[in-house]
């Protein structure tokens, strides 16, 4: 093997020993390229910086020696930098080549053929061509930039989209791994400041969130989702961080926050489109920066698209999860009032009925209060009975056909004289019109009664005077009856108006907070509806259900 | 069986509870025992008519309306801060609520729970009463 330089241009029509060889001059440089496109047959192999495309096609000598090796039949694969500013010329050159890849920062060109390898042999001014190459036929050298050049062909992108990217605006995909605090926190703090759509945070302990915040990234997602954007946040939450998701509530209600379990690592997530994992390397640092270990900051979609779906199941498990403790503190709550409930007519029919003996002489109050606790008990018995059927759905109504007028008049009849006892300056009005007459609904008779009394009970319960008055008609297109009981008492306490038809929900001390919750289910199971709202002029409240109509 | 104590010297108790079958009840359980009884059904009308170093003891629902028994107990402490005040209460969770905040110092034995018969009843005051 020789190495021997040239000054002037060489044809060589067929290299019969291997030589590496170097070019200078311009010229000399152009021909020999064009040279190395008439030797080969098959492929040519092409890794260039983003100044070669435009140099390749305005140099026509040049560009017509490619055109002619792809009308031989040459394959020419071509890796470069697409740029903005060489688009169109790659777009051209798609067309002759059999493959254009685009890699980000390639610096310095060669070309491999089959047989023959070359390289400009110094860093060329900027869009000008080399003023000297290198050439080889040495097998080895051949080969061996053969795998240079598979490299960076197996890890480059195709030029349809790098060309896509480019024309959309859109950014190129990149992963970047931060290892300096300092440029980490400045990372995220930028990151927050760019939500435009939407932000996820997974923060892996309670401190987190106050090291965040003192970055300023809850000023910007507060700002954010008041200006729209979606914003959920897991957080382990404690008395360290109390104060922030405070704030957060009142700056943006709509932010929502779960609470989390510690996690080794952080997520957040930006407008599906960008993501940062940090590790947390120091769990009790006062500062971003001093907690944080590695950092993955990227855009790659397909890296966002699994965060998002990892973050989503996590939302979706701490949902769940907060469920599930509400349920367990209703349940709580459910055996403290009942217990309580039970007891108290218990105390008095137990009590009661061991003093018979000592005073005989008042054996007909004692006999009365165990009467009525007996009564108390069997209505608390049924109340959560019927609570338990509703529950584990085993509820069923025993249906038949009446007319709802005739229930509305006995119910009324039973229940005046249930005033009367009470002693209360209250009248109970039927506001029946001449047309009501004859209306058919096909309901459970008893469960209906139930709920009339029920809504009866509490209206007597708060109002002290004045009257209780039931109405009942027609809906407008005649497919159901709406009944309505007006008081004119206190009125529903606000506190409590949202949630009246829930469990456990009461202002009176003698409630269960049970029977407008029973009530709802009856009317619902029913096929119907009912609320309640404050009478416009402040003065009681007015509750309503609807039954469908027997068609 | 209870039997008819001999005079006790008329020791004082009253009792509060929002249930008047109940003050009723702890009314004629006691009396029968030589008790000189006060109820009340309503918080704020015992505080209006109490009588400072009167009671031997003081028997307080917890769960009522517009004053609950702690908030009773405090108001109570102010007028007569040696009154003996203890509690009969049908729930258990106002109990462990009760030991957890700042009545911790209470003690556990000034809670008496309903449902409760007559005899216990009458040994529970007894004890409470003759406790230091």
């Amino acid at each position: 093997m020789t190495v021997s330089t040239s000054i002037s241009p060489v044809r060589r029509e067929s290299p019969k020993k291997e030589d590496i060889l170097v070019f200078y001059g311009v010229d000399a440089v152009i021909n020999i390229v064009m040279q190395f496109l008439n030797h080969t047959n098959k492929t040519v192999y092409a890794c260039v910086d983003q100044t070669r495309p435009i140099l390749t096609l305005d140099i026509l000598v040049l560009k017509k020696a490619f055109e002619d090796a792809k009308r031989r039949g040459v394959k020419l694969m071509y890796v470069t930098e697409i740029t903005k500013d060489n688009l169109s010329y790659c777009k051209q050159l798609m067309e002759m080549t059999h493959e254009l890849r685009h890699l980000e920062g390639i610096k310095g060109n060669f070309y491999i053929s089959e047989t023959e390898y070359l390289a400009p042999a110094a860093l060329h001014e900027k869009g000008k061509p080399a003023s000297q190459i290198i050439y080889s036929n040495v097998n080895e050298i051949i080969e061996h930039q053969k795998y240079v050049f598979d490299s960076f062909w197996n890890r480059a992108i195709p030029a349809e989209q790098r060309i896509k990217e480019i024309e959309e605006g859109l950014a190129p995909e990149f992963y970047e791994v931060i290892t300096d605090p300092e440029k980490a926190a400045q990372t995220i703090t930028d990151l927050a400041r760019s939500v435009k759509k939407e932000a996820l945070f997974f923060l892996p302990n309670d401190k987190a969130l106050v090291r965040v915040e003192k970055l300023g990234l809850i000023d910007n997602v507060v700002k954010a989702s008041q200006s729209g954007a979606t914003v959920k946040i897991i957080c382990p939450l404690s008395g360290v961080n109390a104060e922030i998701v405070r704030r957060i509530s009142e700056g943006a209600s709509e932010i929502q926050i779960l609470n989390g379990n510690n996690s080794p690592y952080g997520m957040y997530i930006v407008d599906g489109a960008k993501f940062i994992k940090a590790e947390l390397r120091n769990p009790n640092a006062e500062k971003f920066s001093e907690s944080v270990g590695f950092m993955v900051y990227s855009n790659s979609k397909t890296s966002v698209d699994s965060f998002k779906s990892i973050f989503e199941l996590l939302w979706n498990e701490r949902t769940l999860n907060e469920e599930l403790e509400k349920a367990y503190k209703m349940q709580k709550e459910f055996i403290n009032v009942a217990s309580h409930e039970l007891r108290t007519p218990i105390q008095a029919i137990l009590g009661m009925s061991g003093l018979l003996k000592y005073y005989p002489e008042e054996k007909d109050e004692l006999i009365e209060i165990i009467q009525r606790n007996a009564k108390r008990l069997q209505t608390l018995t049924a109340n959560i009975l019927d609570i338990t059927r509703i529950e584990s759905q085993t509820f069923q109504l025993e249906k038949e056909r009446f007319n709802i007028y005739e229930l509305l008049s006995d119910v009324i009849k039973d229940f005046t004289e249930r005033i009367k006892s009470d002693n209360k300056n209250v009248r109970l009005v039927y506001d029946r019109k001449d047309t009501d007459h004859h209306i058919i609904v096909e309901a459970d008779k008893g469960r209906i009664t139930q709920v009339l009394l029920n809504i009866l009970n509490n209206a007597l319960k708060f109002t002290n005077e004045g009257q209780i008055i039931i109405r009942a008609h027609e809906s407008n297109n005649k497919k159901e009856i709406i009944v309505s009981i007006t008081d004119t008492g206190t009125g529903i306490n606000k506190d409590i108006f949202a949630k009246l038809f829930s469990k456990f929900v009461t202002k009176s001390s003698q409630g269960t907070g049970l029977g407008l919750y029973i009530s709802k289910s009856i009317v619902e199971a029913h096929g119907g509806r009912i609320w309640a709202e404050n009478n416009a002029d402040r003065r009681g409240a007015t509750f309503m259900f609807t039954l469908p109509l027997v068609s | 069986m209870i039997q008819r104590q001999p005079h006790q010297g008329q020791k004082r108790i009253l009792v509060v509870d929002d249930e008047p079958d109940l003050t009723r009840l702890c009314s004629l359980a006691l009396k029968y025992h030589g008790f000189n009884v006060d109820t009340f059904n309503d918080s704020e009308e015992v505080l209006s008519n109490f009588k400072p170093d009167y009671y031997d003891l003081v028997i307080l629902d917890i769960k009522m309306p517009k004053m609950d028994g702690f908030e009773l107990y405090d108001e109570l402490k102010k007028k007569d801060s040696d009154a003996k005040i203890c509690f009969l209460t049908a729930s258990e969770l106002y109990y462990k609520e009760f030991r957890k905040k700042e009545y911790h110092a209470l003690d556990k034995n000034l809670f008496i729970r309903k449902p409760i018969d007559n005899e216990d009843l009458l040994k529970e005051v007894n004890r409470i009463m003759t406790s230091a």
